[in-house]
């Protein structure tokens, strides 16, 4: 386990400097880096011989006419490059892995924090959390490129002032006080920069999420002949983006002009002292070719240290963000220890925040319903507890109808039996037992309560109706009315397309309901699973629901499926407004008798 | 097109073949991608309207980069200074020249540089913003069979893609050919036959850029895909979270989105071996190039045509290319990657001309017309069953008519047909006295909270509606609770950041959205499907204030809706099947009575044949709980009476 995982488990902060070192270090990244560092800094180094060995070419070649020389100082140089070139190809082959394998893992680690069992107290939007998974963790991945690169360039300006120093110590002392001066310089200037680029990076986002938004809301749009409104207001978030953009590249451009006026300096500075100098009779005029070439490749390299900073810069932004994910508390503190045995046997690990398929049997198999396990829930301020799972069982499976007074009502039960909404201390029992010291994920493993809006994703039907290798039950199939849907798309490895976009809002409902039946739990609970289907095919889901085994709990005021559970709780004489939490209009109805107009 | 016969009735309960709820066909054609040449041709006509500009631009950055190119020779000043033994006065001289260059040269390339970002992102806004506005403008026909993902896909991905490669590589690559260009002058300047010789490593970087090009197409185009899918399986993680966790899938989603990750590294190493060929050819060609200029400058030094500045500055010069060059080699791949984005941006654009009118004009006749359907069939792209088959009814100005069925039979395809957004392949639909695109209104069956506040989310329909007739489209719909303490107008809703509203009220504000749009004709599909029992009561208020004055259709799973309506028409796989008032249809003992008795919950007419199987099982069922079943209306809020 990771320092950044330990530390999330501890509720700190992660500092960037924990992301930056599993992007680096980790999984044996670390020896690689280093050697591919190694390399890139013999290409540079060879890069820096380039112009050296342009000055001695000059000098010992063109000056004194000898052609031996030539070939000799010819035939050098092509060895620089053989060795320049395969260098480069050995390390860039190298960072492949490095640099993906960070990003694959750093997005590992990010996935699983926002898939985290437990739930975040703040979860950010899905644009926000697509960000972070997909672009923060390839920028703080590419912190390895950033440290090979300035490894590389850093070992150029040795390597030249080297030379320099060899040929004379002032002018070598010079360059090594101007990278210093520069990467200072630059990194003072880097700051502003830093926070300026964040509010623009995400003001040049704001096209895309109001396209997103419109072109999801398409249908809604095309029926009220909005669309001309749509493209006005594209416009406008268009027209803030390109601001954004704008104004970002210039905050970069304005940095790099003075980056290369400073080497431009630089370079003026050193032409001008090795002049003197040559004059002096210090230098030979082959030194002096050797310098300048090598001042006008520095130049190169110290344009570069100047955008050290503003690299890291961004890259720490990205970092931060991620850390405040990972160090963003649970929604549900996880429990402190096992209280005693859970229910029903289930090896229930309760601690610890790893994603619990890691320890627990895999839900694949498909085992028969376990027994019955009594729910109570008891919401706070009112009066008594309601027995939503009675203690008796039945062998044939038990259909139980649970009325709520409106839809957020529904939202509000459901919600906590599946741990979206942690339950309060004695308000929810799991066979005796409170489910706060269970913990959701051994509530999980006997109360599976999918939320009302399920998610299907790309693939096949198959695949979302059950586990991985489950295997489809032809009752559940026949129960959840499912069998005209397999007909009608042509089977169950047929491709439901995105969001299950190639079936029908009913098809779709259908098929999550057939879903959270091929579940192995001993109650499974429905939030008004019968919304978009017809009274007729409602009917017939009802009958199958009645006809499965295992306890079913039915949230809902629909007269069809009510008439087929065993047991009906009523919620809707339970007193206690307090229970009500998102203001639904219908509370506030006084139509007495609850019809129609 | 299937005749009655050829359709399969296999079971005796509604057996929907085809289900026009599904809308897209099972194998959805993509939207068209332009040429080549046409995205071309395209890209030169948008430039072309900012010519004075880029001509401006080009021409600031040129001047930067010639200031930055005086370097060279100044440096071989420097030499020549040194050899003739000028003087330290000339030495300091060219110091100041050169700090004027690399001034000058920043200030030049500065300067060009935001010219021409803003010239890119100009030009990029309007490219994009065209493809929005034909996007949503193209034909409702059009989209259903495309899939909104690929249209979602090109307005943010494509253009996102195009966005990086415009903004971060064109001013990079503008600079590097304009290097190259006066850096080649620059030697001819010197010597002709210096830059003849600098020439010699040509060949090898045009052979090296053909064969690294010819493949990296493939390599990147692959990369690019397997990202894409990698990335859609985050965002559909991300969103479906909460039914992750409540099936503890965790692992599942994580192992695919590992494996996908894999692949794409994979790939990526054999994009890096492309490149490293590539790179190893360009160092050859720089190898042999200023081999050739140094050889060069020996033999011409030695028959005294040049002096030893000039040979030190034509090296210097030759040096200074490597960089450029790679730049604009290697970047050729990143521009051949956006132009395949573009080309499917100006297929967009191509495929509809934006042509959007305005929003409903509500200066309509003062009678609502009648609607006449007459021998309508409609088929999804290419699914084998009509979704509608010879359908004729009509629905007399100012009536509301019911549309109920199974699911499957064909009622939300007719709905969007009579709403206008799309054609039926066969039969006609008027509207009035002919047939016309009238101002006909649709609130779908899909419930959308748009990103921004309550008063964004109204203003849709009618764009310049002020504050008071947003309110008063409120008030009217009873939506009141909008506008409580804390709530408003300006309340910001949905997303992170705003307040949560449930598909109810949600549905709720459509249905203040029709009031505000004022449409003479008004299709409604499912407008209460997820309300609960006592908010379907004030749904159903809203929904009579709606449909007054106006000529309505409502698609009803809640019958009693359908109850409270003029007129009813049932639809059985894509066929008008029964049609009459509620009294009149149940007496008749047909599927209507069957749906009214299910849905109801009373007793099931004997000969009933769609209910007939479970009769017996919901009789039972219902026996033991009585309490349940008592109530004679078609209660669908079990307690709502009891409600404090």
């Amino acid at each position: 386990m990771s320092r950044a995982e330990e530390m999330e488990q501890n509720g700190q902060t992660v500092p960037a400097g924990q992301l930056f070192k599993i992007a680096l270090l980790r999984g044996g990244r670390g020896l690689r880096l280093g050697l591919t560092t190694l390399a890139f800094m013999a290409h540079q180094l060879c890069e820096a011989l380039v112009p050296i060995v342009i000055g001695v070419v000059i000098d010992r070649a063109l000056e004194p006419g000898d052609s031996g020389a030539l070939f000799r100082w010819l035939a050098v140089l092509a060895v620089v490059f053989l060795v320049l070139s395969l260098s480069y190809q050995r390390a860039s082959k190298a960072m492949v892995g490095v640099y993906g394998y960070a990003e694959h893992e750093l997005r590992q680690l990010t996935m699983t924090r926002l898939l985290n069992p437990y739930g975040l107290r703040r979860r950010p939007g899905p644009g926000e959390a697509l960000s972070l998974v997909t672009s923060d963790t390839y920028r703080v991945a590419g912190v390895s490129w950033s440290v090979v690169e300035q490894a590389a360039t850093i070992t150029a300006i040795l390597t030249a002032s080297t030379a320099l120093l060899l040929i004379s110590v002032p002018l070598g002392l010079g360059v090594i006080v101007s990278t210093v001066l520069v990467l200072f310089l630059m990194r003072r200037i880097a700051m502003p920069l830093e926070a300026r680029g964040l509010t623009e990076q995400s003001s040049a986002a704001r096209a895309g999420e109001v396209a997103t938004d419109m072109v999801t809301g398409l249908r809604v749009l095309t029926g009220m002949h909005a669309q001309k409104e749509a493209a006005d207001r594209y416009r406008t978030a268009s027209d803030a983006s390109k601001r954004g953009a704008i104004a970002a590249s210039r905050a970069v451009l304005a940095y790099s002009a003075l980056s290369l006026l400073l080497s431009g300096v630089f370079l003026a500075a050193l032409a001008g002292a090795s002049g003197y100098l040559a004059l002096d009779g210090q230098l030979t005029i082959g030194q002096l070719v050797t310098v300048l070439g090598l001042a006008q490749f520095l130049q190169g390299a110290l344009a570069h240290v100047g955008t050290f900073a503003s690299n890291w810069a961004h890259k720490r932004a990205s970092a931060r963000r991620i850390g405040g994910l990972l160090a963003e508390p649970a929604l549900i503190t996880p429990p402190v220890a096992a209280p005693g045995t859970p229910p029903g046997g289930a090896p229930g690990s309760s601690a610890g925040a790893r994603t619990p398929a890691d320890t627990e049997p895999h839900p694949d198999a498909r085992v028969p319903r376990p027994r019955h396990v009594p729910v109570v829930w008891h919401p706070p301020g009112h009066g008594k507890p309601v027995t939503l799972v009675p203690d008796s069982s039945d062998a044939h499976g038990t259909l139980i109808g649970i009325v709520p007074r409106h839809p957020a009502h529904a939202r509000h039960l459901s919600d906590r039996l599946a741990g979206r909404v942690p339950p309060d201390r004695g308000e929810l029992l799991i066979d005796g037992a409170d489910a706060v010291d269970l913990g959701p994920e051994v509530v999980r493993t006997h109360v599976v309560a999918p939320p009302h809006q399920g998610t299907l994703f790309s693939g096949s039907l198959r695949a979302n109706l059950t586990t991985p290798g489950g295997v489809p039950d032809p009752d559940v199939i026949r129960a959840a009315v499912l069998d005209d849907v397999l007909e009608h798309i042509g089977g169950a490895d047929t491709d439901i397309g995105e969001h299950g976009r190639r079936l029908s809002g009913g098809q779709r409902q259908r098929l999550l309901l057939a879903r959270a039946l091929h579940t192995d739990a001993s109650v499974i609970v429905l939030d008004e699973p019968t919304t978009a289907v017809d009274p007729v095919t409602e009917r017939r889901i009802a009958h199958g629901l009645s006809e499965l085994p295992g306890t079913t709990l039915l949230i809902t005021t629909s007269r069809i499926l009510l008439s087929s559970c065993d047991h009906v709780v009523d919620l809707t004489d339970t007193t206690g407004d307090d229970i009500v939490e998102t203001g639904d209009q219908g509370t506030r109805d006084d139509n007495p008798n609850g019809t129609l107009r | 097109m299937s005749s009655p016969a050829t359709v399969p009735e296999t079971d005796i309960d509604i057996a929907p073949g085809t289900d026009p709820d599904a809308g897209p066909d099972p194998t959805p054609r993509r939207l068209p991608v332009a040429t080549p040449s046409r995205t071309r041709r395209e890209i030169v006509r948008r430039l072309a309207h900012h010519r004075e500009r880029l001509t401006l631009t080009l021409l600031v950055l040129l001047a930067g980069t010639a200031a930055a190119l005086t370097t060279p020779p100044l440096l071989g000043a420097v030499v020549d200074a040194v050899v003739d033994q000028s003087g330290r006065g000339r030495i300091t001289a060219l110091g100041g020249a050169l700090v004027g260059a690399s001034l000058v040269s920043a200030a030049l390339t500065y300067l060009g540089g935001r010219m021409l970002v803003s010239l890119v992102q100009d030009t990029l806004a309007e490219l994009r913003e065209d493809v929005f506005e034909a996007a949503v403008g193209l034909p409702a026909d059009t989209l259903e069979s495309s899939g909104s993902s690929d249209v979602v896909s090109r307005v943010t991905g494509d253009v996102e893609a195009i966005s990086e490669a415009a903004s971060g590589v064109l001013p990079d690559i503008t600079g590097a050919a304009l290097t190259i260009v006066l850096t080649v002058a620059g030697l001819a300047v010197l010597d002709p036959r210096l830059a003849l010789a600098g020439l010699v490593c040509l060949p090898l970087h045009w052979y090296a850029t053909r064969r690294f090009l010819a493949r990296s197409h493939q390599v990147y185009g692959d990369i690019r895909r397997l990202e894409s899918s990698r990335g859609q399986t985050v965002i559909e993680a991300v969103r479906g979270a909460e039914t992750i966790r409540a099936y503890r899938t965790q692992d599942t989603h994580l192992t695919e989105l590992a494996d996908r990750s894999e692949l794409a590294i994979d790939r990526q190493r054999d994009g890096v071996r492309l490149r490293n060929r590539f790179y190893g050819w360009l160092n050859a060609a720089e190898f042999v190039g200023l081999a050739a200029v140094l050889a060069t400058g020996y033999a011409l030094l030695g028959q005294g045509a040049i002096t030893l500045g000039t040979a030190t500055a034509a090296a210097l010069y030759f040096h200074r290319l490597f960089g450029p060059i790679g730049l604009l080699l290697t970047s050729l791949d990143d521009i051949q990657r956006a132009t395949v984005g573009l080309a499917r941006l100006v297929g967009v654009t191509d495929l509809a001309p934006s042509h959007l009118g305005p929003a409903v004009s509500t200066a309509g006749s003062p009678l609502p017309p009648a609607i006449t359907v007459t021998g309508v069939s409609y088929t999804y792209g290419n699914a084998g069953r009509a979704a509608l088959r010879d359908v004729s009814l009509t629905v007399p100005g100012g009536a509301t008519v019911a549309l109920v069925g199974a699911s499957g039979s064909g009622k939300s395809t007719l709905a969007r047909l009579l709403a206008g957004v799309g054609r039926p392949d066969r039969g006609e639909i008027t509207v009035g006295d002919g047939p016309e695109r009238g101002p006909r209104y649709l609130v779908t069956q899909e419930v959308h909270l748009f990103g921004g506040t309550l008063a964004d989310n109204l203003r849709l329909a009618k764009p310049d509606a002020t504050d008071g007739e947003l309110l008063a489209a409120l008030r009217e719909a009873g939506a009141d609770w909008a506008l409580e303490p804390g709530r408003g107008l300006e309340a910001v809703l949905g997303g992170p950041d705003g307040t949560a509203l449930d598909d109810g009220s949600v549905q709720h504000l459509a249905l203040a959205r029709v009031l505000l749009a004022d449409p003479p004709v008004l299709v409604l599909d499912e407008p209460t499907a997820e309300s609960g029992p006592a908010s379907r009561a004030v749904l159903g208020a809203a929904l009579a204030r709606v449909t007054r004055d106006r000529t309505s259709v409502i698609v009803a799973h809640r019958l009693e809706q359908a109850r409270e309506c003029d007129h009813i028409v049932l639809l059985r796989d894509g066929q008008l099947a029964e049609e009459g008032t509620h009294e009149a249809l149940l007496a008749s003992a047909g599927e209507y009575a069957s749906l009214w008795w299910a849905y109801t919950g009373g007793p099931v007419p004997a000969g009933g044949r769609h209910t007939a199987g479970h009769s017996g099982t919901d009789a039972s069922a219902g026996a033991q709980h009585p309490g349940t079943h008592a109530a004679p209306e078609p209660n669908t809020g079990v307690g709502t009476d009891k409600e404090h």
